[in-house]
């Protein structure tokens, strides 16, 4: 370049050229670049952990996105503490670039920053205080959540509410934006977000905890600057920080060091052991990040952006920095395509207007991601989005979410071969080699009974690899817990073994030192992937990880979410919401033996408040329409009568349940406006109920399927096949066990035409391919003896149901033999 | 054409472009000093439209423009270009999220008339859209534009303004779909008329803004082909309670002012029940809590009626000012209609979460009695 260097603004009296950078900004990168190409630094600081030695490893050629992680870990005789940070760096981090051009040109790259073992010390007062477990990484390049008079003036100036949209108008939209004006306004949104700290500081504790960390950085960074200088008296020294710190740090600089710089850190406690690794990203985590978080929203666009700043649009087809946007867009009409959207030509004009005009509008120098989307939700989504589109994980629409989808980028960073193991890794080979299971590459096989302890800490281990994703461990046959549906005739052995199969390899390495961007030890990982995964709230989702928790060993984990889980139980107001729930938490209840929650009585009372609900929404039910939601609800409430029968602490719910049940269906169909299938269902649960609720007058452990009763609620006599379909999804395995409560039935269908028996057939035969073969055989044997519309409907040639039936008694006789003899109680069958 | 005259004093309800007569105003001199880009047929340039609907304050160089809509600058823009664009806009939303208000808004900014209404219903026909006859006048001369009575529509493209449609999903699909051929080849055919006049090409500056509500038969029952020439809009509640609890304070002062009202609704007060609203609108407390949510939308405006009914409750049967066992009673009576869920809902929520709350909450949980029988 033959532009004459602009020294005197850039490097101050001390040889010194500030950088205020945001962590991923293509701006910011494009400045540092160039700073360091021109005046050639002899040491290049960075905002990164200063105890962090191994900037050679850093140094090769990783393929971003990567980050380092730091952790801490601290052991005392009460608990063990472990705590872990990211600093991600991707191909747009001016920091990376800062690293690898400074360490090309030959000048001392260091980071300078207070290593984060320290910032806990200096924002909480010390371990003891510190949070036992932070689930999530923390990471430290805090840069949203400002909402001060600053901002405030800012964001009504720029018009965008989020940080992240006011650095796009300031620094990143136009592409021709100079280094000098580039340095100047980073400078001053840096010192305006400073303002506003400062101002946070005064007003409360939570911005002076922020503030106490703020101050400690930059002693620390201060000292590291003179450091540099002392060791380099010549040249120009580059520090590249944060935009906040700029300021502050070129005021402490121009005077002598204050008491804090001169005092240095506090030491590190002889019992918090630390250490640091580059584990891989990946945009998906990053776009993920929000707040505080070291997130960027949509990396894909802004690699695409550094990228076409990169190539200046030459090369073979290269993008210029003008195009970019336009580039998404097209590649955005064709995803939308292929993910089956008509989208004409008209649509693609009418998106690319609405998007120049929203650019224009905006005085943006070329169209931008906000105007992209914008001008794509605004002409071809049709119908409503939802209120947290701009922040929700799915973008609140589908097409909207395809788009975000895109603009996320699914790049995954990889690490050079030679690359130090992070801990995870090791732990998990460490670990597993322990308990007797060493990873190796021929896979082997270990029965785990999880009734012995040493066994049951094996299996929490490999759950917890298994949450993890690290293939190292397969389940190849769980538990048998012997429940079969009430009724049911079929009570297989209860066996509390589990065969797994353990291997090693590098597919496992791989996987194990993806998964170390979640923690640095398996339980902190864990920790973080169970956390992410209760991100929304749904009290299914609540209650897989509360399984996964118990399955992996997590006590802690385990009474927080039995908490959440509680609360959102509440919130739900479908039956079918909760039947997965509630068969998680029977199981979990009635086999704590086997999962070492017998101690848990927080599980018990959740159960109990969970079946609860249950029966309370079955009494305020809504009107049922057809279909999927009356097909939910059968589904729900054979299982829901199965836990209020089978499990001891649910027992006394029965006569609530059936109250009512008898109380949805005393409305009849009209009042009720449940479908015929939602009537149906309703009437299997009540006969399912009475067929195995106590008698009266029975003799004492008269439980079970019970013949003899009949049951209440006659069929309807202008049943449908839906409501046999209901009936039958419900209660259609009491054939075997019950047969004689199907006489009504069999009198009701036999008054069918042929026609409706046709009709209804589909209905019937979805309702029995829910049955086991065997009940299957039982209800037609009991239907259909005297021929009439049922056989003759089926019309199924005699040989071939020979044939058939053949079959299921060879494969009857199979299962037999592996789970021991079927019991048959009401008599023989079939 | 005539400006219009400032605000009659005994207007109930002034149009926009009346109320705010002064601010357009200042707006087109900006426009005009600036030299800011006006689109052919606009009164005013684009970016001045978007701040005219969401007013300029806290901006430095503002000209103190009245907040009116309360929501997203970039939903506002996207409206403003979809209009600029030659796009047919649609506002979709929950009722009570000022869809209606925010059409007027734009239709007043940006053609200075937000009179050009249709309103839809299910008895909507095409002449109360594009046009009707004059009966005697036609027996008399025969079709001629003497005889022809121009609608919203026909007017709309004569005079290059934008009409507005409201509810359109109220009307028959045919009904609706008489817009198709006037969004996408911008004329207007009257058959009867000889040919000088048969076709009515539509002058720069006519669009439409049309409004549905999510709770009617929705935009499901729309044809394709009519959905493709409009650009939709999601119109949301504010999410933001402070704002929403400064419109609600704001509106419901002025409107108990104007029934001779001297006391107000108390800040505090109206905080609490715009965090009901909002809490019980999302399904979800503050700090993430769930809570059952009601059928009733509990909109902003709905907000608004229930402030109000608190203030007229507590000044006319109790003469004293007003507190939680009034928002109790004024929520009995306006949001929860007669729904006995809604009712125990409702209740649900004062007793889990009011109860744990002090101040005014206090009062509301006190009252939570009323919602039973
Ligand atoms: N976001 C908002 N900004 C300003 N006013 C609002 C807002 N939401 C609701 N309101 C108030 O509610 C009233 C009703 O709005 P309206 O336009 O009739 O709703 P809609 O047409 O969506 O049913 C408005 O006139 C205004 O007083
Ligand atoms: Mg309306």
């Amino acid at each position: 370049m033959s532009e004459p260097v602009t020294g005197a603004r850039e490097v101050d009296a001390d040889g010194i050229c500030w950088v205020p950078v945001r962590h991923h900004s293509p701006a910011a990168t494009r400045a540092v670049r160039d700073l360091v190409e021109r005046l050639r630094p002899r040491a290049v600081l960075v905002e990164g952990p200063s105890d962090y030695t191994r900037t050679d490893q850093l140094l090769l050629p990783h393929e971003p996105p990567v980050s380092l992680m730091t952790w801490w870990r601290r052991e005392t005789a009460e608990r063990t503490q472990v705590a872990y940070a990211l600093y991600p760096f991707t191909v747009f981090s001016p920091e990376w670039h800062a690293l690898r051009d400074g360490a090309a040109i030959g000048a001392d790259v260091r980071f300078v920053d207070l290593p984060w073992h320290l910032q806990v010390v200096v924002e909480q007062g010390g371990y003891d205080e510190a949070a036992a477990a932070a689930a999530d990484g923390v990471a430290l390049h805090r840069t949203d959540e400002v909402s001060d008079s600053f901002f405030d003036r800012l964001s009504a100036h720029t018009g965008r509410p989020e940080m992240s949209a006011v650095w796009d108008e300031l620094a990143e939209i136009d592409p021709a934006l100079s280094t000098a004006t580039y340095l100047h306004r980073a400078a001053v949104l840096g010192a305006g977000i400073r303002a506003d700290a400062d101002a946070r500081a005064r007003r409360g504790a939570r911005g002076r905890a922020e503030r106490r960390l703020d101050v400690a950085r930059e002693a620390h960074m201060a000292a590291g600057v003179r450091r540099a200088r002392a060791d380099h008296p010549d040249g120009v020294l580059l520090v590249v920080t944060g935009a906040a710190h700029t300021a502050a740090l070129q005021e402490r600089l121009a005077a002598a060091p204050r008491d804090d710089e001169r005092a240095g850190p506090p030491p590190t406690p002889d019992d918090v052991v630390t250490g640091q690794a580059i584990v891989p990203s990946s945009y998906e985590a990053l776009d993920e990040q929000r707040g505080y978080l070291a997130g960027q929203p949509s990396p894909g666009f802004y690699d695409r952006v550094h990228r076409a700043a990169e190539d200046d649009g030459d090369g073979p087809g290269a993008v210029g920095p003008a195009q970019v946007t336009e580039h998404v867009l097209v590649e955005a009409v064709a995803a939308l395509r292929e993910a089956g959207a008509p989208l004409s030509a008209a649509d693609l004009i009418a998106a690319r207007a609405s998007m120049l005009g929203l650019a224009t509008l905006r005085g943006h120098p070329r169209p931008w991601r906000d105007d992209l989307v914008d001008a794509l939700t605004s002409t071809l989504v049709k119908d409503t989005v939802a209120a947290d589109a701009a922040t929700s994980a799915d973008g609140g629409h589908p097409l909207i979410n395809r788009v975000r989808v895109l603009m996320r980028g699914d790049a995954v960073g990889r690490l050079a071969p030679g690359t130090d193991l992070p801990p995870l890794v090791l732990e998990v080979e460490a670990r597993c080699a322990e308990l007797g299971m060493p990873l190796e590459r021929r896979a082997a096989s270990y029965t785990l009974d999880l009734e012995q302890d040493g066994d049951r800490t094996r299996a929490q281990l490999l759950q917890r690899l298994r949450v993890l994703e690290i293939p190292a461990a397969r389940l190849v046959r769980d538990v048998r817990d012997g429940t079969g549906p009430v009724g049911a005739q079929v009570t297989a052995r209860v066996d509390p073994t589990q065969e797994w199969s353990v291997r090693g390899g590098t597919t496992v390495t791989a996987q194990a030192v993806l998964a170390s961007r979640y923690g640095a030890s398996i339980e902190q990982a864990v920790l973080a992937v169970l956390a992410r995964r209760v991100a929304s709230g749904e009290v299914e989702d609540l209650t897989a990880a509360l399984l996964d928790a118990v399955l992996c060993g997590l006590p802690d984990l385990t009474g927080r979410l039995s908490e959440a889980v509680e609360v959102a139980t509440l919130a739900v107001d479908r039956v079918a919401g909760l039947a997965d729930p509630l068969a998680v938490l029977l199981r979990l209840h009635r086999f704590d033996r086997w999962y070492g929650t017998t101690d848990r009585a927080d599980l018990g009372a959740l159960l109990r408040l969970v079946g609860l609900r249950c029966v309370e929404l079955v009494e305020r039910l809504p009107p049922q329409a057809a279909g999927a939601t009356s097909r939910d609800l059968a589904a729900a409430l054979r299982r829901l009568v199965d836990a209020v029968v089978a499990s001891p602490a649910l027992r006394d719910l029965e006569p609530r349940l059936a109250a009512a049940l008898a109380a949805q269906l005393g409305r009849g169909a009209t009042r009720s406006g449940h479908a015929p299938e939602a009537v149906g269902a309703l009437t299997g649960a009540r006969w399912l109920l009475e067929s195995v609720a106590p008698d009266p007058g029975d003799a004492p452990g008269g439980r079970g399927a019970t013949g003899g009763r009949a049951p209440q609620g006659a069929p309807d006599p202008a049943g449908t096949g839906e409501w046999y379909a209901g009936l039958l999804t419900v209660a259609g395995h009491l054939a075997l066990a019950a047969p004689e409560i199907f006489d009504p039935l069999d009198a009701a269908l036999r008054q069918w035409e042929d026609t409706d028996f046709r009709r209804a057939l589909p209905d019937l035969r979805r309702a029995a391919a829910g049955l086991l073969p065997r009940e299957r055989r039982a209800l037609l044997a009991h239907l259909g003896p005297d021929g009439g519309p049922p056989a003759a409907a089926l019309d199924v040639p005699p040989e071939v149901l020979e044939s058939l039936v053949a079959r299921e008694d060879a494969l009857w006789a199979l299962v037999e033999e592996h789970v021991g003899p079927l019991a048959s109680r009401s008599g023989g069958s079939g | 054409m005539s400006s219009p005259t400032p605000a009659p004093t005994r207007v109930q309800r002034p149009s926009a472009e009346v109320r705010w007569a002064d601010e357009l105003a200042r707006l087109r001199e900006r426009d005009a000093a600036a030299g800011a880009v006006v689109p052919d047929g606009w009164h005013l340039s684009p970016r001045s439209v978007v701040d005219f609907v969401l007013g300029d304050a806290g901006r430095r160089d503002g000209l103190g423009l009245e907040t009116k809509f309360v929501g997203e600058r970039a939903l506002v823009e996207r409206c403003v270009v979809a209009l600029a664009t030659d796009r047919g806009l649609m506002l979709v939303g929950e009722p009570g999220t000022a869809k209606s208000f925010l059409s007027e808004l734009l239709a007043a900014a940006v053609s200075g008339d937000s009179t050009l209404t249709v309103q839809g219903t299910a008895s909507t026909t095409e002449d109360a859209i594009k046009y009707s006859w004059n009966y005697a006048l036609l027996l008399a001369r025969g079709p001629s534009l003497d005889a022809l009575v121009p609608a919203p529509v026909h007017r709309g493209m004569s005079d290059g303004k934008v009409v507005r449609f409201e509810e359109i999903t109220r009307c028959p699909i045919e009904t609706q779909d008489s817009l198709l051929s006037v969004l996408s080849e911008r004329l207007l055919v009257v058959p009867e008329l000889d040919d000088e006049h048969r076709v009515l090409h539509a002058r720069r500056g006519f669009a439409v803004v049309a409004t549905a509500n999510v709770r009617d038969r929705g935009v499901n029952d729309m044809s394709a082909a009519l959905k493709r020439r409009f650009n939709f809009e999601t119109i949301h509640a504010i999410s933001d309670v402070r704002r929403e609890t400064a419109l609600v304070q704001r509106q419901s002062d002025a409107i108990l002012a104007d029934a001779g009202i001297t006391s107000t609704v108390p800040g505090d007060l109206t905080e609490v029940l715009v965090t009901l609203f909002s809490e019980l609108r999302r399904g979800q407390t503050a700090d993430g809590r769930p809570v059952e949510q009601l059928s009733t939308a509990m909109s902003t405006a709905e907000a608004v009626s229930v402030a109000v009914a608190t203030g007229l409750a507590a000044a006319w049967f109790a003469d004293r000012p007003p507190r939680g066992e009034d928002v109790v009673g004024a929520l009995l009576g306006t949001a929860l209609k007669d729904s006995d869920d809604d009712r125990s809902r409702l209740r649900g929520y004062l007793t889990r979460v009011a109860k744990e709350r002090g101040g005014r909450w206090r009062e509301l949980y006190a009252a939570r009695d009323l919602l039973d029988g």
